[in-house]
């Protein structure tokens, strides 16, 4: 039973990247609520490498600022509760390319 | 947990268009001079009924509360659901007006009051309906948002005017058989007044209905394929059933009420009260599938369920734009900003299958957009190169209708 879903990420979904990311950005489908919305990133260990608070950077994205990443993948869990009031949660991955 | 918000989702639709009915009957179906017991009796309804709301709204509220602690909610969360969140302060001004609402409805049963004094009442009791819409998915809906929830409050308006009025009408007349005493002309003036409240509530609801499933369906093929559009679909099967039998009795039981003599006019009054009532209970079908409805996910969002976890964007070759165009109007090429925020304004031409655009900056996918404007956040200081693509609704197939402009960051 949910409603708002990812439609963009940076990095995207499944996606390599050569350069670290200093944040993960999601843009969801629907407006939603800063309040009782969060964002974790994790490495391959379970490690939380997310740090800070979440920032809603427009009504409908939020973001939060990473530690400096080593190659390897990471997984974006997500959880949000859009202005509906439904609650969404969902896990994206990226992966950060050996140099 | 879904069958509990189902249920307290369905039983707070049904107690506000009961709650409406009863004061509109009150008000403005029930003729002059008809005994005080009956419209007592209506006001007492009304008032059970607004209690009955206020108690399933704590219940929905606690659910909610469940659902975000993943556990019974403490007095901490919820104060801070309340307070900082969009649906929590509709939620608490909510039931701060109908606890003022329940004061109200004392007031008029202890005065007895009539008249003007109920269709005030009744007035003031249209806000308490039209702000379940403020928590609907049409506020959730990106474009027009306020066409899209003044729709909805619309809808629900009507559909709590003519299923509410209907309830109303079946407990005058069911009353006013059991008790006796009613003027012989009571069915004949109620019902030529609902009917009359009918043909103006049944086309709202038509054409508010019709622009809702536009936008929350989209497509014929969703219709079928959801959740949402087949739950959809049995609501509209409901309301074809209530739209018939509510012609049968415009056309036939209404004329008969009004020519039958002493001998038929029982007869009469006892088909078109069965006819009633059945239409109430589809009214109350129709409300349990709105209520069902307001938790499914709209068909247009499919496509984000079935790719949980979606890839956004995968890198596929554009596909032909099939009369899609997109046209940068801001930033102006070779504009300068001087903070990171850059304002994004675009003309679209959907086409055959385009439905939103994906801004890429320096080759990097940054967002996407639906309304024709927005803003570009924490761009980089230096020379840059905005593209918008137009994209399908299924957010991966990108259309060869792009437009690219540079500009530059201080």
């Amino acid at each position: 039973m949910a409603h708002a879903y990812p439609a963009v990420s940076i990095p995207n979904n499944d996606a390599t990247v050569k350069e670290p990311p200093r944040e993960v950005r999601i843009q969801f489908t629907e407006p939603i609520e800063l309040a009782f919305s969060q964002i974790t990133v994790k490495g391959a260990k379970g490690e939380v490498v997310s740090h800070g608070k979440v920032r809603q950077v427009a009504n409908d994205t939020l973001a939060i600022d990473l530690l400096p990443l080593a190659a390897g993948s990471y997984s974006v869990e997500w959880q949000v509760l859009s202005v509906d009031t439904h609650i969404t949660d969902g896990t994206l991955r990226f992966t950060v390319a050996t140099k | 947990m879904t069958a509990m918000e189902t249920a307290a989702s369905a039983l707070s639709y049904i107690a506000l268009a009961v709650f409406l009915g009863q004061l509109v009957a009150a008000g403005f179906l029930l003729p002059q001079g008809q005994p005080a017991t009956l419209r007592r009796s209506l006001l007492k309804w009304a008032t059970t009924s607004l209690i009955l709301f206020l108690l399933v709204s704590v219940a929905s509220l606690i659910l909610q509360g469940n659902k975000l602690q993943r556990g019974f909610p403490s007095s901490d969360l919820l104060w801070r659901y309340l307070t900082l969140t969009q649906s929590g302060q509709v939620w608490l001004a909510r039931e701060i007006y109908g606890a003022l609402l329940l004061l109200l409805m004392a007031l008029v049963t202890r005065t007895n009051a009539r008249g003007n004094v109920l269709r005030a009442a009744a007035l003031f009791a249209l806000p308490l309906i039209v702000s379940r819409s403020l928590t609907s998915h049409a506020v959730a809906v990106r474009e027009d948002t306020a066409l899209a929830v003044s729709a909805d409050a619309l809808h629900l308006l009507a559909t709590a005017l003519w299923g509410g009025g209907l309830v109303a009408l079946w407990h005058s007349l069911r009353f006013a058989r059991i008790e006796g005493g009613e003027s012989p002309s009571l069915a004949t003036a109620m019902v030529n007044r609902f009917s009359r409240l009918a043909l103006v509530s049944v086309p709202l609801l038509i054409f508010s209905g019709l622009y809702q499933s536009w936008i929350h369906v989209g497509s014929f093929p969703t219709l079928y394929n959801t959740d949402y559009g087949k739950v959809l679909l049995l609501k509209l099967t409901f309301f074809a059933l209530m739209l018939s039998i509510g012609a049968v009795n415009y056309f036939s039981a209404k004329p008969l009420l009004a020519t039958a003599d002493g001998n038929t006019a029982q007869a009469s009054k006892q088909k078109a009260l069965r006819r009633i009532g059945l239409e109430s209970v589809l009214g109350i079908a129709i409300f349990s599938s709105t209520g069902l409805l307001t938790l499914l996910p709209p068909g247009v969002h499919a496509v984000h369920q079935t790719s949980a976890a979606p890839t956004a964007v995968s890198p596929q070759p554009l596909q032909p734009s099939e009369g899609a165009r997109v046209k940068i109007l801001s930033p102006a090429p070779d504009q300068v900003f001087a903070g990171d925020r850059i304002p994004l304004k675009f003309s679209l031409t959907k086409g055959k299958r385009g439905h939103h655009v994906h801004a890429y900056i320096d080759g990097e996918l940054i967002g996407m957009f639906e309304s024709k404007q927005g803003t570009l956040n924490g761009v980089a200081p230096g020379r840059h190169t905005l593209e918008l693509r137009v994209v399908a609704a299924d957010h991966r197939t990108e259309l060869a209708a792009k437009d690219r402009v540079e500009f530059v960051v201080k």
